[in-house]
């Protein structure tokens, strides 16, 4: 029986395995109240809470524990879409615990950048990002459209502001003989079914050296944008050379007249970043390939950017350098290994800072868990979703046969489990508790609601570790039975482990899991009795990212210390995060005492850093001889007024964590990888689909939206909803 | 053996994302920048208008097809979905057909990059822009005026505009004048006619009383051949 033809007389019964953003995307959209109970949704889930990489859970002082650095960014349309709709729902319902979505997402407009001086300093840029109207999750007016040449047009837009903008010297007007103007417009009639006659026009003026002028550079820059504009004609040649020749009279004009002067350094480097990209964007045909971006994918980002004409010294500014730190692209966190595909880099880039909404980003107002999976969890519950925590897929088992061909058809005929824990008297595990009035995660399992609970806490059960295999006892879930769909929503790295029979009869999952890289991450938080100004740090608190290796990216956290439950508040709280250098991508299942060895790797990192690069941020948090001052660690660990420990040990008393679990690890976009990557709504297995960032979802790159996209679309390819023009970004250059 | 119970799921219209850079749906708006609008503004607004056109176009068909391939097209449907879907292929045949300078045209007889255009950032401009004309002069050469007129209630104005000769007589078409902004409706009710001195054409336009106020453009072609003759613009005034 086919779903979409005669419709099943009962509910079809969906088993969603994972609980991330991405599975938790596709049980939103299965259960949502338009579809009547079409869709009978469980969720099994390994350990206690849900979140995947964005779990985050309460500590003591009901103090927020994170993953790492999570900011949602202006363009998570699919992601804004669906929380809007859960708070909206929650409402309606009469749940007021969680408030309006607006409280829960904080708007940020500020960014920091960092590089290195030449004295061994840092240099930090501010950039400012002003709001653009609507709010991210808006319905997209029909005809809007998303497409490389609205994005070049804002691209050049920013060129021509920029050069407009720039206040040098040299004169203009006297570097341009008058004589040497040509006659541009009006345009000789032939031009107007002729346009290499016009291009060449412009070419003959390039020619004669006029366009060291900026106020003749900007012009040339409208014309150009024009030209983009009509590239259906058969003309791509001309516009090609236009293109180059603009980008080499302009990059002259910026090197003659803004490289020697410091403070627009980084004005060049943006200028020549973004001609490259202009250059490159007409050079490889992606205004008309009807692969789009993809047809760069192959290319290293740097390399494409190198091929283009970006100079050595834009490819390591902080602009690039905080693409790769915010899309943590280092190969096996090594930081002298920056990989990023190119097509996917150039579309992030420019959704980022060309299609955002509202703000560039948006902070939330305490822990992922709390602000985006409790409300989930709590409408989905009301919507009649089941939660099996505790349930860890060992197997996926397929229909009897052989080897899966490319287009073979098969199905799932069962699901099996660890189950890591039962709940006493048989009840459904509750998973929340209140901090400060809000439903929150906790750090921990609550042991009371387990059978043998007293037990499993003193055997230190760690759940949600890969290398935590103790188990209360396994179960098998049939089809037909137990569940008709399965969405497979374990990321990418946990496969192996999860889809063994999968893997050893289907090559093209084999090649996947080999292709379809992660990277292990590290991530540490302080809680400080001074707040930034104190600290020493000058200007708005904002998002930093480029700075020192391994925690390159920090995040200043003030406003989550008001949900937090402290005795006696500290003044601010700062996350940091960066990639962890880990060879292989998963260590040997046997080795129990990785997650051990690697968090102490971390914290002994931490205490490094914050007694040496951090200076470079906070200098006032350091005595005049230049060690840091351990004592303004906040300690939640022990009654207000009872001693701590002092010294470097005090850092015991904040959180850090390694991500080294399959499931915690980063998803990777190599070059030349994205092809591997399955779909969610590849048909090979008729009763099964996949959710997550590291499928083939439209937007390649870890990340919440490209999660919750790829939810979405494993909610279609189960139920036909929502259709695939609503998924925002899907249909995208 | 196969179980009459099992739920298979059904198949989608496509596994994969079109990635063509004209038929994306987004968020970087299709509005009209306000009238004074930076000239920036104005020129990013013009490479959308020529973009729309035809993304618009693909995307109808696109959708069509994806209805055909789905297997799910209602009978009802097919007559009039074929009729649509036939319609915009024409028309994108009739775009694509078109040299880029009718596109550029289009974007120069924007009234609103015009007088953007014209302002030209004097302050910012070197001696030798002064002695410019002013862009947007309607090309010379064998070019028949095209004025207007305007029927209903609504106030209206279009910016000036020239047809090419058609090689053979001929009637004239045009489908429609759509706005940037496409989820306002367009303006469909026009005729043709020649002008009372036996020189130009009169394209008579009716603006329906809730028409919204806004930029409205369409291709005019030639009834016979289907080629593009020229651009028609009109603003509607609020």
């Amino acid at each position: 029986m086919t779903l979409g033809g005669s419709a099943p007389s009962r509910p079809v019964k969906v088993a969603v395995i994972g609980g991330g953003c991405g599975a938790m995307a596709a049980a939103f959209e299965l259960s949502r109240p338009e579809l009547a109970g079409r869709f009978a949704v469980t969720v099994y889930q390994e350990g206690w809470r849900l979140g995947g990489k964005g779990a985050s859970g309460r500590g003591p002082s009901g103090r927020i524990e994170e993953h790492g650095l999570h900011v949602w960014l202006g363009f998570y349309d699919n992601a804004f879409q669906m929380m809007r709709a859960c708070y909206a729902e929650l409402s309606a319902g009469g749940d007021s615990r969680f408030g309006h979505w607006r409280e829960a997402f904080v708007p940020e407009t500020e960014i920091g950048l960092f590089s290195p001086t030449e004295r061994h300093g840092w240099q930090r840029w501010a950039g400012h990002f002003p709001p653009r109207p609507g709010l991210p999750g808006d319905k997209l007016a029909r005809g809007d459209m998303l497409s490389l040449t609205n994005y070049i047009g804002r691209a050049i837009v920013l060129l021509r502001s920029l050069l407009l903008e720039c206040d040098v010297s040299v004169s203009d007007a006297a570097t341009v003989p008058s004589q040497a103007m040509p006659k541009l417009w009006p345009p000789d009639p032939d031009m107007l079914t002729d346009p290499e006659r016009l291009l060449g026009a412009v070419r003959a003026m390039l020619g004669r050296g006029v366009f060291s002028s900026a106020a003749v550079l900007a012009e040339a820059l409208g014309l150009l944008a024009v030209a983009i504009g009509m590239m259906p004609a058969p003309f791509d040649n001309a516009l090609l050379r236009l293109a180059e020749n603009v980008s080499t009279g302009l990059r002259r004009w910026l090197e003659d007249n803004l490289l020697a002067d410091d403070r627009h350094r980084h004005v060049w480097e943006i200028m020549d970043l973004v001609l490259a990209i202009l250059v490159g964007t007409v050079r490889f045909g992606l205004l008309t390939d009807p692969r789009g971006l993809d047809a760069i994918e192959d290319y290293e980002c740097r390399d494409w950017l190198r091929l283009n004409g970006a100079s050595e010294r834009s490819l390591r500014s902080p602009f690039v350098r905080g693409l790769y730190d915010l899309a943590l692209a280092y190969e096996g966190g090594d930081a002298s290994r920056p990989s990023l595909a190119a097509g996917q880099a150039l579309r992030g880039a420019l959704r980022m800072f060309f299609g955002y909404r509202g703000a560039l980003y948006w902070r939330m107002r305490a822990g992922m868990g709390d602000v985006v999976f409790a409300p989930l969890h709590e409408v989905l519950r009301r919507r009649g979703v089941r939660f099996q925590f505790f349930h860890r897929l060992t197997n996926v088992g397929l229909a009897p046969g052989g080897e899966i061909n490319p287009g073979d058809r098969t199905h799932v005929a069962t699901l099996a489990f660890d189950v890591q824990a039962e709940i006493r008297e048989g009840r459904e595990y509750a998973p929340l508790v209140d901090v400060a009035g809000r439903p929150c995660w906790p750090s921990q399992p609550d042991f009371s609601q387990l059978v043998d609970g007293d037990r499993l806490a003193a055997e230190r059960r760690t759940f949600e570790s890969h290398w935590e295999r103790r188990r209360a006892t396994t179960k098998t879930l049939r089809v037909t039975d137990d569940f008709d769909m399965v969405v497979l929503g374990v990321s990418v790295a946990a496969i192996p482990y999860v889809c063994p029979e999968i893997l050893s009869r289907d090559a093209r999952w084999r090649r996947m899991t080999r292709e379809v890289r992660t990277v292990a991450s590290q991530a540490f938080q302080i809680w400080l009795s001074e707040d930034l100004a104190q600290l020493g740090w000058q200007g708005p608190p904002h998002m930093v990212s480029a700075f020192a290796k391994p925690f390159d990216s920090w995040c200043d956290m003030a406003h989550v210390i008001p949900e937090e439950d402290w005795q006696s508040p500290p003044r601010t709280a700062v996350y940091f995060c960066g990639v962890l250098r880990v060879e292989a991508d998963t260590e040997a299942a046997g080795d129990s005492l990785c997650p051990t060895r690697r968090a102490e790797d971390v914290r002994h990192a931490a205490t490094a850093f914050l007694a040496g690069a951090a200076r470079h941020l906070f200098p006032g948090a350091y005595h005049p001889d230049g060690t840091f001052r351990w004592e303004i660690l906040a300690d939640a660990t022990r009654p207000q007024g009872a001693p701590g420990p002092s010294g470097p040990e005090r850092f015991s008393t904040q959180f850090w964590r390694a991500n080294v679990n399959p499931s915690d690890r980063y998803v990777l976009n190599l070059p030349g990888t994205s092809k591997f990557r399955i779909s969610p709504l590849d048909m090979t297995y008729d009763n099964l689909t996949v959710a997550g960032d590291w499928t083939s979802c439209g937007f390649n790159e870890g990340c919440v939206e490209a999660a919750i996209m790829s939810g979405r679309l494993a909610a279609h390819a189960v139920s036909g909803q929502p259709p695939l023009d609503d998924i925002i970004g899907y249909d995208h250059p | 053996m196969s179980d009459p119970d099992r739920i298979t799921r059904p198949q989608p219209a496509r596994e994969t994302p079109f990635r063509n850079s004209w038929t994306g749906p987004g968020p970087m708006g299709g509005n009209q920048p306000p009238p004074d609008a930076a000239v920036d503004e104005v020129v990013a607004h013009a490479v959308r208008i020529g973009y729309q056109v035809i993304g618009e176009n693909i995307r109808q068909g696109r959708r069509a097809a994806d209805r055909f391939s789905a297997g799910d097209y209602g009978v009802r449907d097919v007559p009039n979905d074929l009729t649509q879907l036939s319609t915009r292929l024409l028309q994108l045949t009739r775009d694509l057909s078109a040299t880029a300078f009718d596109l550029f045209g289009a974007v120069l007889r924007d009234p609103t990059l015009r007088s953007a255009l014209q302002r030209n950032d004097p302050p910012r401009a070197p001696s030798g822009f002064a002695d410019w004309p002013a862009p947007g002069v309607p090309p010379e050469g064998r070019r028949v005026p095209l004025t207007c007129d305007f029927r209903g209630a609504r106030h209206a104005v279009a910016a000036p505009a020239a047809l090419r000769y058609a090689d053979q007589p001929t009637t004239l078409s045009v489908a429609g004048l759509w706005s940037p902004n496409q989820s306002l409706p367009p303006l469909r009710k026009i005729s043709f006619s020649a002008a009372a001195d036996g020189y130009g054409v009169v394209a008579t336009i009716f603006i329906p009383d809730d028409q919204p106020a806004g930029t409205y453009s369409g291709v005019v072609c030639d009834g016979i051949t289907h080629l593009p003759l020229g651009t028609l613009t009109v603003q509607v005034l609020s």
